[in-house]
């Protein structure tokens, strides 16, 4: 193995909603917009349906950033799921903070369908921002999980 | 609260039971170990009409054994109030405290209990003596309790006491506030791999009902079953997400647990935001909306990009 190959990439997970992100995605794409390789893309019906406990787990299974990106507010297809959606992560996002897991760990975006330009910069400052971090260790679960030994 | 009738916690008792005003009586009786106070149920029997119960001699004597053993006094430490969950479609009387009082007020809010069949009888309290502590002091929820007198009762047994100044934030808690992010991970590692997985925190919390508890399910399994913290991290993060917003500072959780797991931290915190930011005290007002089960246009949106 080359030594590009054994440096360390952080792996990021985005949860984005269907209905704009995930169209926004798509627009970066057909538009041949540049971005870092190190996300990895799980389309939700809407942000609001993003459950805390997927971004924990997320974290816990060794993953080194999560991004849950939706609809600008006021935007959100059925209306108020990312209203919703707000509060709750503001909650976990309060959370996270005093139990000391590191700022920015766990971000959050609204990208809408017409933003191709807005997400590929949205996933280049969250993994450069992961990338400063270094490798998650405090979440991440050691036992039985080789790749977060 | 509202002004309402001093009475006789037995003779309450023995009226209500007899009366056929409820089917149920939850209480406090002397437990065999020091300091400490046990739950006792009082039922009529199942099924059977007032005529009938007064006919039956050995019935009558056990409920009025039953009754004479009611009591209230500081070492009342448990939250009754998750016998609710269990008598749901039954006429119960209850003895709460005023952070019990809460927890009902919590779940009148949430539609778990139905008011009509529910009669509330306040116990207005000092504090409850921690015995581990070996009855030096109170507990530190309860130090910090701001509500000595319940917020809700059809009844009250003895007078009102009054309610002493306390902070808005548990010193404790603020005291971890100031503490750079690296501390705060610290202690909660440390608290953190105290936790044996036993969810005595969840069985003793009146805001846990849920049937089906996430940390039980299997697919998908959320909490580990290892001695890895991370697996007790899953579980207390999410949980405490759940009790954001609902979560009434009883202690129940913190007395129960049986590694001493410093949940009060956690929850305090969780609490003191949600009343900074959003105005809502938990169990406080009965038609009161909790502010996680809705949304404001205007809310923070400083940390989304």
């Amino acid at each position: 193995m080359n030594e590009q190959h054994s440096e360390w990439q952080p792996r990021i997970l985005a949860f984005l909603c269907n209905w704009c992100s995930y169209a926004g995605a798509d627009l970066a794409g057909v538009s041949r917009l540049q971005y870092p390789p190190n996300v990895r893309i799980v389309r939700v019906p809407c942000s609001g349906r993003v459950n805390p406990g997927y971004i924990l787990k997320a974290l816990q299974e060794g993953v080194d950033g999560v991004l849950v990106s939706g609809c600008h507010p006021g935007d959100c297809h059925y209306l108020t799921g990312n209203y919703h959606a707000r509060r709750k992560f503001r909650l976990l996002k309060e959370l996270l903070d005093f139990v000391g897991v590191e700022d920015g760990r766990v971000q959050f975006a609204w990208v809408s369908a017409a933003e191709g330009a807005k997400f590929a910069q949205v996933m280049a400052e969250v993994t450069e921002k992961v990338r400063a971090l270094g490798p998650n260790r405090r979440l991440a679960k050691k036992i039985g999980n080789p790749k977060s030994q | 609260m509202t002004a309402c009738k001093q009475v006789d916690l037995k003779t309450l008792a023995r009226e209500l039971l007899a009366t056929g005003k409820v089917e149920v009586f939850i209480g406090y009786q002397v437990a065999t170990q020091p300091l400490m106070a046990a739950p006792l149920i009082i039922h009529t029997a199942l099924g059977a009409s007032h005529a009938q119960q007064a006919s039956n001699p050995d019935a009558e004597r056990d409920l009025a054994r039953k009754v004479d053993a009611l009591i209230f006094d500081d070492r009342c430490e448990m939250n009754l109030v998750n016998y609710l969950h269990k008598f749901k479609d039954r006429k119960v009387a209850i003895v709460v405290k005023g952070c019990d009082s809460r927890s009902v007020v919590g779940l009148l809010q949430e539609k778990q209990v139905d008011r009509k069949k529910l009669i509330i009888i306040g116990a207005p309290c000092r504090g409850i003596i921690d015995r581990r502590q070996a009855g030096s002091e109170i507990y530190t929820a309860c130090r910090e309790c701001p509500v000595h007198n319940p917020v809700i009762a059809d009844y009250v047994i003895g007078a009102p006491v009054p309610q002493p100044e306390t902070p808005e934030l548990s010193p404790e808690v603020e005291a971890l506030r100031k503490l750079p992010a690296e501390q705060r991970w610290e202690r909660f590692h440390k608290e953190m791999s105290k936790c044996i997985l036993c969810y005595a925190c969840r069985n003793l919390c009146p805001a846990c009902y849920c049937k089906t508890c996430f940390a039980d399910a299997s697919k998908p399994k959320w909490v580990g079953r290892t001695d890895d913290p991370s697996d007790a991290m899953m579980f207390h993060l999410q949980r405490l997400m759940h009790l954001g917003g609902r979560c009434t500072g009883c202690g129940a959780c913190v007395r129960g647990c049986p590694m001493q797991v410093d949940l009060r931290l956690y929850n305090d915190h969780l609490r003191s935001h949600v009343k900074q930011e959003y105005g809502f005290m938990a169990g406080m007002d009965e038609v009161a909306q909790p502010p996680l089960a809705m949304y404001g246009t205007d809310d923070c949106n400083e940390f989304i990009r």
